[in-house]
């Protein structure tokens, strides 16, 4: 095991694309949505929420049929996967037909968490292990790791799967890890993102306990608001996105439409404190500048950043002062948007939707609007495409990720234009 | 970086309470926070993952003051960890005369009875953040789940990582760590058909700091062991269609009976390492999750 002699990276593109989210559930409906600057904050329908602080979310509409064998994590994942592998094979051979072996499986995953419903049930029938599989799978709100194994089998991806547990940076991990892995030899494509679902009982709760929740129970769809001087906490959402990465030769060997190349990907530690991030951002600035080193670009050359941007009242300044930093005399040139404003926060599948907003976004030449922004808290003073979506032609857009517990992510994207 | 230059352990800790410890006075991080008053935080794994990392640190000789944005963490945390008098009380009172789950009554009554920061001893990020925060890393991570070959994954990143010829990280701490002695894993693996028991799982946690040879040269640090092989293979399966594989673990050619969970690896070379023996280290093992893995090392090089 010893250093490795230099060798030519991989160029890595995105060849597919699939999101379930709270606003839609293919990607031209998810962009459609964003565009229009649409909310899917409501009221909280899966469960009673009265006596709580906070009873809106932004659920994605059920209409699986993976739901009725499969909880939802994973059934967010399949349907995700199936999406962006059927845009990645529209044209020529489907990706890894050729290397089925060498593709793997990189996803960013919500914490498994007690499911109190099937605790209860199970402490009633006396803990005896239920005869059915699917029903033993189910304890613990299935464990974490299900999806990727799911995904593997499905698709035949046969290197071991990489499972991320960085919270709300988990998402932006696994599509920067995949996309390491296949610059550099180690494999040669990846079903890459993020799912998860924390709208149950014992995860909405907690949120609540620990205050971090909006309260604009009244006004569900203004609820999310990033960066204004109202904003009083994050709306919590679920969904999934998953993109089909691989080299960029592998791509055109095959006849595929390259959407993106990924080109640079940073991550850091905060190392302050648990309960907030660096007042400065000193940890995001870390991520977004490591992501800059590894793309080989310049911040000057950014067009438009897709932040983490929770509207929560710490994080927006403390971002903002980042970008800031980063960009230095370009602060106000260069456009930040938060698609948290109308999905609200996915946490460990945020960072992989974001990307898929950004793609989209790009290949579109527009940018999304941060909804919701009508008094802008005097700390976050950089070009936030208030409100509505704006014509915007983007070469390169970084998309960041910042993790409750100082974990820090962000992904460098460039437009398939520059190929 | 030159092509002769390797990864090497310089530093190791395991901490494997024995079931019948007194946990809490076995595994204490309070001589590792920097803050004190942060202890309420850190839940057993938390625990066991500093305790661990302090060690680690010191069998290496480095201080926090020499780590900061050159240095990074890549961990493996094991299932969610809940012990009974943490469950219990707040199911009983949740439940409506027939047994089943009651939202109404979890808000009004059930809710009382869970611990105020709760969400901070769910996520499995924690340790992370323990190790970070209290010894200062704030280079790159890897954040993984759940088992054994989730904590080659993290080696093998902390290797790449070592090892790319543009590295932006000295020093790399590879991490496990499984809190398995309580009611909520016990029971998760109850539904496993050939899961350990209650009696055969045990608590770990364990880290080991890898540096380039160079930089332990340079600075006069003693090398421990270097990986001379690491190989992981997969065979993709449904766990919702089909059962697991059975779980088989060798430590120089030795089954054991106990259960470390994702800390297996790390702790039983940590403990050969510390152990004071200079033979090879061999660890192989088949996964519940269909991987199939081996790791060599050689001891004082």
């Amino acid at each position: 095991m010893t250093a490795k002699s230099p060798t030519a990276p991989h160029r890595v593109v995105v060849t597919g694309m699939g999101v379930v989210s709270p606003v839609g559930c293919t990607v031209p409906g998810f962009l459609l949505a964003l565009l229009h600057g649409k909310s899917g904050v409501r009221e909280v329908t899966r469960f009673a929420t009265e006596g709580l602080s906070t009873r809106i979310a932004a659920e994605v509409r059920l209409e699986f049929a993976e739901l009725e064998r499969v909880e939802l994590k994973t059934a967010f994942a399949i349907r995700a996967a199936r999406d962006a592998m059927h845009q990645a094979s529209a044209h020529g051979n489907a990706p890894g037909r050729d290397t089925p072996r060498d593709g793997k499986v990189s996803m960013g995953l919500g914490l498994e968490l007690f499911s109190m419903d099937d605790l209860a049930q199970s402490r009633r029938e006396g803990f005896v292990a239920p005869s059915d599989l699917r029903t033993r799978m189910r304890f613990m709100q299935t464990p974490s790791d299900v999806p990727v194994h799911v995904l593997s089998a499905r698709y035949g991806l046969a290197r071991p799967p990489s499972i991320h547990v960085s919270a709300c940076a988990a998402g932006t991990d696994a599509i920067g890890d995949a996309m390491v892995a296949i610059r550099e030899g180690r494999v040669r494509w990846a079903l890459a993102g993020g799912s998860d679902s924390m709208i149950n009982p014992l995860g909405f709760a907690g949120f609540c306990t620990l205050d971090a929740m909006t309260r604009r129970n009244d006004e569900p769809s203004r609820a999310s608001r990033p960066f204004d001087l109202t904003r009083d906490g994050f709306v919590l959402g679920e969904g999934a996105a998953v993109l089909v990465l691989e080299r960029l030769d592998d791509a055109r060997a095959r006849g595929a439409t390259v959407l993106a190349e990924v080109l640079g990907y940073g991550r850091s530690f905060d190392a302050y404190a648990i309960t907030e991030p660096h007042p400065q951002g000193h940890g995001a600035l870390a991520a977004m500048r490591r992501a800059l080193d590894d793309a080989g670009i310049l911040p000057s050359d950014l067009s438009a950043i897709n932040a983490h941007g929770t509207s929560t009242p710490k994080n927006d300044p403390a971002e903002s002062a980042a970008i800031r930093e980063l960009l230095g005399e370009r602060a106000m040139d260069v456009p930040v948007v938060s698609t948290k404003s109308m999905i609200g926060h996915l946490i460990s599948a945020a960072g992989a939707v974001e990307a898929v907003a950004a793609v989209a976004c790009m290949n579109e030449g527009v940018i999304h609007p941060t909804i919701n922004l009508h008094q802008r808290d005097p700390r976050c003073d950089l070009d936030y495409v208030e409100n509505t979506a704006r014509n915007l032609r983007q070469t390169h857009v970084m998309s960041c990720s910042y993790g409750f517990g100082g974990m820090n992510a962000a992904l460098v994207l460039g437009h398939a234009d520059r190929l | 970086m030159t092509s002769a230059e390797c990864v090497v352990v310089t530093g190791a800790a395991a901490v494997c309470p024995a079931p019948d410890d007194d946990f809490g006075a076995v595994v204490d991080p309070l001589p590792y926070l920097r803050v004190r008053k942060s202890r309420k935080y850190l839940a057993p794994q938390d625990d066991l993952a500093t305790v661990a990392a302090g060690r680690a640190l010191a069998s290496a000789h480095l201080s926090p003051s020499a780590l900061g944005a050159r240095a990074g963490l890549a961990i493996c945390v094991g299932f969610l960890s809940f012990d009974e008098r943490d469950v219990d009380p707040v199911l009983r009172i949740s439940v409506d005369s027939d047994g089943a789950f009651d939202m109404r009554r979890f808000i009004s009554e059930g809710m009382r009875k869970t611990h105020p920061l709760l969400t901070f001893r769910c996520l499995p990020n924690m340790p992370a953040y323990h190790i970070s925060a209290n010894f200062d890393l704030r280079g790159p991570y890897l954040a993984t789940y759940p088992g054994v070959a989730q904590s080659y994954d993290a080696l093998e990143r902390a290797m790449d990582l070592l090892l790319r010829s543009d590295s932006s990280v000295d020093v790399m701490l590879v991490a496990a760590v499984a809190h398995q002695r309580n009611f909520l894993v016990g029971k998760h693996f109850a539904r496993i058909e050939d899961g350990p028991t209650m009696e055969l799982l045990r608590d770990a946690a364990a880290v080991v700091v890898l540096e380039r040879s160079s930089s332990a040269h340079a600075r006069g640090q003693r090398v421990l062991a270097r990986l001379t092989e690491l190989s992981r293979a997969y065979e993709p399966f449904d766990p919702t269609e089909a059962p697991p594989p059975a779980h088989r673990e060798l430590f120089c050619g030795q089954l054991r009976a106990e259960d470390r969970g994702c800390a297996s690896l790390l702790c039983a070379l940590s403990e050969h390492l510390t152990s004071g023996q200079s033979t090879a280290f061999v660890h192989e093992a088949n996964t519940r999750d269909g991987h199939t893995l081996t790791s060599r090392w050689e001891v004082r090089p």
